[in-house]
């Protein structure tokens, strides 16, 4: 019995270490200069894709127009590619809070980074 | 004399290699060139993005039970004045969604059309072909939804020398059953430049 749980104990740890994390990575200093990322939400939906939102905040007193990119990985940690892994324009109007939401290209997805840029 | 000969073999090949044009290769992953009048591909990958993150987003796509809608690629007309094949937007569209396990596209009829199908089938007739390898009739899966469209371009004269050229990149998803458009997609990209640039 004790043996049992030792194994179950050892895979659970091996698939622990495994898993992917997510997270969101601001890239470029200046960016990081102005861009406050407060929160990350994440939901399955009902047809099984991962959709993340991120808020955020540009705290200066100037537009901004950023970079992001999110490369999506499935519960392997291979990447599924995606025309959201190519940068895309992001506008961050002065003084002002901003959602990027995404919905992951696949149901495959369980993993994922975000990289803000200039 | 020799030296008269290796100079002017040295200088020759000094002009011949100045008047070669330099081409570099575009990093697609990360290109920070110049922006350009007409469309470029940077403009087909941020249209297929946007249209295709509103498409997972929305629940169009989403079979109710599960599993994959056919869709078939409709018409999408370029209405621009420039010469560009509409797939360099469709393809990568089709890609995203096909990856999404949202939905099959069909090459039976539509746009997309691969004639192969109906040729395959043609082998019915032909003895030389093994009969119960080709492919049985009524295998065809008929398509759910269409994706049609167009893309769109206005030039704007601004009077100061400039101009001003907008694109448009509008989509239609329509359920073939009742005929309803139950997704709707456009994009904008706009782009300002010397009256002298030419757009097409």
């Amino acid at each position: 019995m004790k043996l049992a749980i030792g194994f179950i104990f050892a895979v659970t740890l091996l698939f622990t270490g495994c898993a992917q994390k997510s997270y969101v990575k601001i890239v470029d200093n200046e960016v990081a200069e102005y861009v406050n990322v407060q929160d990350i939400k994440e939901r399955i939906r009902d047809d099984g894709l991962l959709e993340i939102q991120i808020n955020a905040q540009n705290d200066t007193n100037e537009y901004k127009l950023f970079k992001y990119r999110v490369d999506w990985q499935d519960k392997d940690g291979f990447l599924i590619p995606s025309l959201s892994s190519k940068w895309a324009d992001f506008p961050a109007h002065k003084n002002s809070k901003f959602k990027i939401n995404i919905v992951a290209p696949s149901a495959k997805a369980t993993a994922y980074q975000v990289y803000l840029s200039e | 004399m020799k030296i008269a000969i290796l100079t002017v073999s040295a200088l020759c090949l000094a002009l011949l290699s100045g008047c070669a044009d330099k081409v570099s290769k575009i990093d697609i992953n990360n290109d920070t060139g110049d922006q350009v009048i007409g469309l470029d591909y940077r403009d087909f990958q941020l249209a297929a993005s946007e249209a295709t993150q509103s498409m997972l987003r929305s629940p169009a796509l989403s079979k109710p039970g599960g599993g994959r809608y056919i869709l078939a690629i409709s018409d999408v007309k370029n209405d621009t004045m420039q010469h560009i094949d509409t797939d360099q937007l469709i393809k990568k569209i089709r890609i995203e969604l096909l990856n999404s396990g949202k939905v099959y596209v069909t090459t039976a009829i539509g746009d997309a059309e691969d004639k192969m199908n109906k040729k395959a089938r043609a082998l019915r007739e032909d003895d030389e072909f093994r009969n119960s390898s080709v492919a049985k009739k009524g295998t065809l899966i008929a398509p759910d939804m269409s994706l049609s469209g167009k893309i769109l371009q206005r030039n704007i004269n601004m009077g100061n020398g400039k101009q001003q050229v907008e694109y448009y990149f509008m989509l239609t998803l329509t359920d073939l059953n009742n005929g309803f458009a139950t997704w709707e997609g456009e994009t904008i990209i706009g782009k300002r430049a010397s009256g002298k640039a030419v757009a097409w």
